[in-house]
């Protein structure tokens, strides 16, 4: 299970990182935007996506647009805030699977994860 | 989850990343009151709240809930500026800028493992008079907890069994629905007519593709079919034969009304699955191009609700039709899915990030003074190879070892440079700083002052850095201050209103210019000699011999201050000494010009490098020394007929200018035989120049700078001493130093 954190911020990469290992996902790439993350897509080909929103260069957004514009199917969960959450309808239209909303715990991205790969599978 | 559960490490990342932050949002917000409402102001807008909000976002992982709390009061704030519904005033300003204090705070006081003290509540209450609400925006956790209302659910409909973050978003979702179903309608109309029928297409695949994303997300399996099939129409419309047309068109109206019904329905958080395949089979049919049997097509009136009930799908009657949802798209809609269109560029551009890993400075410290030693100890191989060729050895041993020891020189000098690079930093990381300091100070002091930096791109060592920030602050601050006149006493002066300080910053040579310049008041010597003698710096006759430069250096001494009164600001008499200690510490100087009610400048020199630098080795006297190799622009055979003496100093005429001569025999006090034939080394620093008259050239050669205490090299030509590749140790001439007294030469006779 090949997964890629997209954040911009270094901190918040760690803490996903922290509990992804926990949850047993170890093969993690990492992507500080949205144009770092179109760059490694190919080559790292994942299995799932946490995606931030709001990230300098390129967002979240536009980055999950451009994503499924490649025919990328790999299921993409959303990482934002409580601010952003009214916007989330425009992600679901450019194609997430998923979203979170920060701060979450383990359990909540577990579930999150979970509920993805699972839907993902019945499709 | 809260700090304690977290790797240490991680807080430490929190802690730097937010710190880079909280700069750049100080450049961001002074920045941001300067520019005109427009691209400029959104995205600095953009990239402020960015800032803010990922520190909140990191802060909320790490349990920093009072932290949290003022960043979203902050961020509220940010947020309403953002959608332009509050102005940037300078008021407004004070507010975030103060924020961004309070903020800066918090983080130390994490950093040094203390208790976060609470923002002050005068300050929330400012910046909840922003947002326009008193009390604090209350988290809304019982969302999830909201019951749904029991329904009854019919035939065809299922309880929608979802995630609490999904049915979070229901209400947004129905919206959206609503919005594509009126301009579904929209969309048939288009597709009605010949020359809009490509718009249509395109349209149509849009609205299809969100609303079977939307689907897909909220589980409505039937509902993303219909989209599914939206999209197969969309592909073939343009190509779609007029005479099957209205059977599309139709058909896509159907559609409609069955996204409509599951809007509906959605309300009430329930699904609905229809009996699909007879519809999705016809609706393939004819937009393929091919018509269907005539007992199907002449039956619906081309009315949508009756294809539905003719394929299968529902039962008659139904209520709804496709001239209903007409009424749904009232303008506001219309407008509403306008804004969301208009609202859908790429909001984050910003500049590019940087690709870097943090080192811990003394990483660097120890590699530098390790590639130091390497250095030294390559210049004593480099010795050797002269010594191996004056012994007799095989000449493949002699060519070999020469060889592995200009390798070996070569690497040296690489690790070396890569090595001071690292250490290099843009003096950006202060300059950026200032603008908020002058920005303070004009707002508390009445004065428009304007401050231009340019050169900020420009490398310096880290040491030289840390040494230059305070210096640069008390200068600014004084200029100013004391420098920049009130905006009345600026016009009464025939000036503009709004003063200017320049801060620029250059490579000259080996050395680093920073020119603070203002276009003040001036310093106004007699005030500055009164105070000299009031202090007993000077007497009164020696004051009448002093050039305006030296009576302006006096700001420079300890407790001398001439602000009338002492501000919050400046004016305590201990920051110039500052700046002057700390520039020598680096070996810098420091120039003053002045011109009354004109304007103040001063001028710092620093030496770009601190530890390693080539060098020419010079021999005077019995001894050898060492010229910055970056100071030195000729080396020259003085002829007697090229030197005079002007006014009692030796100087020398070369090619069309003529340059002040230093003996460096005389200077550094040095005995012995004197050679008949001396070389003059010139040196520059910034326009400076001078020669310095040396006996014998030695060569070139990397040397180590090792600092010499302070009782050494005060007022004395040394800037440090270095180790020669003999073990020997040879002092370094202070280039700065010497040129100062080839300008002044009654004192260097002194």
């Amino acid at each position: 299970m090949k997964v890629l954190l997209v954040d911009d911020s270094k901190t918040m990469r760690n803490i996903q990182k922290g509990i992804l290992t926990q949850l047993g996902y170890t093969d993690i790439e990492e992507a500080c935007d949205g144009l770092d993350a179109l760059s490694k897509v190919g080559a790292f080909q994942p299995d799932l996506l946490l995606v931030d929103w709001n990230m300098p260069n390129m967002d979240g957004l536009t980055f999950v647009k451009q994503f499924r514009a490649k025919g990328s199917k790999a299921p993409i969960i959303m990482v934002t805030t409580e601010a952003e959450k009214s916007r989330v309808v425009e992600a679901i239209k450019a194609g997430v699977n998923n979203y979170v909303v920060k701060p979450f715990t383990p359990d909540s991205l577990s579930q999150r994860i979970k509920e993805t790969l699972d839907r993902t599978a019945a499709a | 989850m809260g700090a304690q559960d977290m790797d240490p490490s991680l807080l430490q990342d929190f802690l730097t990343e937010s710190s880079e932050l909280i700069e750049k949002l100080d450049v961001d917000l002074v920045t941001l009151e300067s520019v005109a409402e427009g691209d400029e102001q959104k995205e600095l807008l953009n990239s402020i709240f960015r800032a803010l909000h990922t520190i909140k976002g990191a802060a909320s992982f790490l349990g920093l809930t009072t932290l949290i709390t003022f960043a979203h009061a902050a961020e509220d704030a940010l947020n309403r500026m953002r959608k332009g519904e509050i102005e940037v005033t300078s008021e407004v300003m004070d507010v975030l800028l103060r924020s961004v204090d309070v903020l800066r705070s918090m983080l130390e006081e994490i950093n040094a493992s203390e208790e976060i003290t609470p923002a002050p509540d005068d300050l929330l209450g400012q910046l909840h008079a922003l947002v326009g609400n008193d009390a604090p925006a209350k988290p809304d956790t019982e969302k999830q907890t909201q019951a749904q209302p029991e329904v009854k659910l019919e035939e065809g409909q299922t309880k929608l069994e979802l995630p609490p973050q999904k049915v979070d978003l229901l209400d947004f979702m129905v919206s959206d629905l609503e919005e594509v179903v009126g301009q579904l309608t929209q969309c048939i109309e288009q597709a009605r007519v010949t020359a809009t029928r490509q718009d249509a297409a395109q349209h149509l695949a849009e609205l299809a593709e969100n609303t079977y994303k939307t689907g897909y997300f909220f589980e409505l399996d039937d509902m993303s079919k219909v989209a599914k099939a939206l999209e197969a129409v969309a592909d073939h419309l343009a190509d779609v034969p007029d005479d099957v047309l209205g059977e599309v068109l139709v058909r896509v109206a159907a559609a409609q009304t069955l996204i409509k019904q599951q809007t509906e329905a959605l309300c009430k958080s329930i699904a609905l699955s229809w009996p699909l395949d007879t519809f999705l089979q016809r609706l393939e049919q004819v937009t393929t191009g091919n018509p269907l049997d005539k007992d199907v097509t002449g039956k619906h009136n081309n009315d949508a609700a009756q294809v539905l009930v003719l394929d299968g799908v529902l039962k008659a009657p139904v209520a709804s039709s496709t001239e209903g949802s007409n009424e749904s798209t009232t303008p506001a809609d219309q407008a509403r899915a306008a804004a969301k269109k208009g609202g859908d560029a790429p909001t984050a551009r910003g500049s590019v990030g940087e690709q870097t890993i943090r080192v811990e400075v003394h990483r660097l410290e120890s590699l530098l003074n390790l590639v130091g030693r390497l250095v030294l100890n390559k210049n004593r191989v480099l010795g050797m190879t002269r010594k191996v060729r004056e012994h007799d050895l095989p000449y493949e041993v002699e060519e070999q070892f020469a060889a592995a020891a200009s390798d070996l020189d070569q690497l040296t000098g690489e690790l070396q440079l890569g090595v001071m690079r690292t250490r290099m930093q843009p003096l950006a990381k202060l300059f950026d700083r200032y603008p908020r300091v002058i920005r303070d100070i004009a707002r508390m002091t009445d004065k428009k002052i304007d401050l231009e930096i340019a050169g900020k791109e420009t490398e310096v060592d880290k040491s030289v850095l840390e040494v230059l920030a305070d210096p640069l602050v008390h200068i600014l601050r004084n200029s100013a201050d004391h420098g920049v006149e009130t905006p009345d006493i600026r016009t009464a002066a025939g000036k503009p209103e709004t003063g200017t300080i320049r801060l620029t910053a250059e490579h000259q040579g080996s050395h680093v210019r920073v020119e603070i310049a203002d276009n003040g008041k001036g310093l106004h010597r007699e005030m500055l000699g009164k105070k000299a003698v009031e202090r007993g710096l000077v007497t009164p006759e020696q004051l009448a011999m002093l050039s305006d430069e030296e009576v302006f250096r006096f700001i420079f001494a300890p407790g001398f201050s001439t602000a009338e009164k002492v501000s919050d600001l400046s004016g305590r008499g201990v920051g110039m000494d500052v700046v002057r200690t700390n520039i020598a510490k680096i070996n810098g100087a420091i120039n003053i010009s002045s011109a009354k009610g004109k304007g103040t400048t001063i001028e710092i020199l620093i030496p770009l490098t601190v530890a390693i630098m080539p060098a020419m080795m010079v021999g005077v006297g019995r001894h050898l020394y060492a010229i910055p190799l970056t100071s030195i622009t000729e080396i020259v055979r003085p002829e007697q007929n090229m030197v005079y003496t002007v006014s009692g100093q030796p100087v020398m005429r070369l090619r069309d200018t003529v340059l002040p001569l230093l003996n460096m025999r005389r200077i550094l006090q040095e005995s012995g035989d004197e050679p008949k034939n001396k070389f003059a080394v010139m040196i520059a620093v910034g326009q400076q120049r001078a020669g310095l008259v040396v006996d014998r050239l030695i060569g070139q050669q990397e040397v180590v700078i090792k600092p010499l205490d302070d009782r050494y090299t005060q007022g004395g030509p040394f800037s440090g001493a270095t180790i020669r590749e003999d073990g020997d140790v040879s002092l370094i001439l202070d280039v700065i130093q010497l040129i100062r007294q080839a300008q002044t030469p009654e004192r260097a006779a002194a």
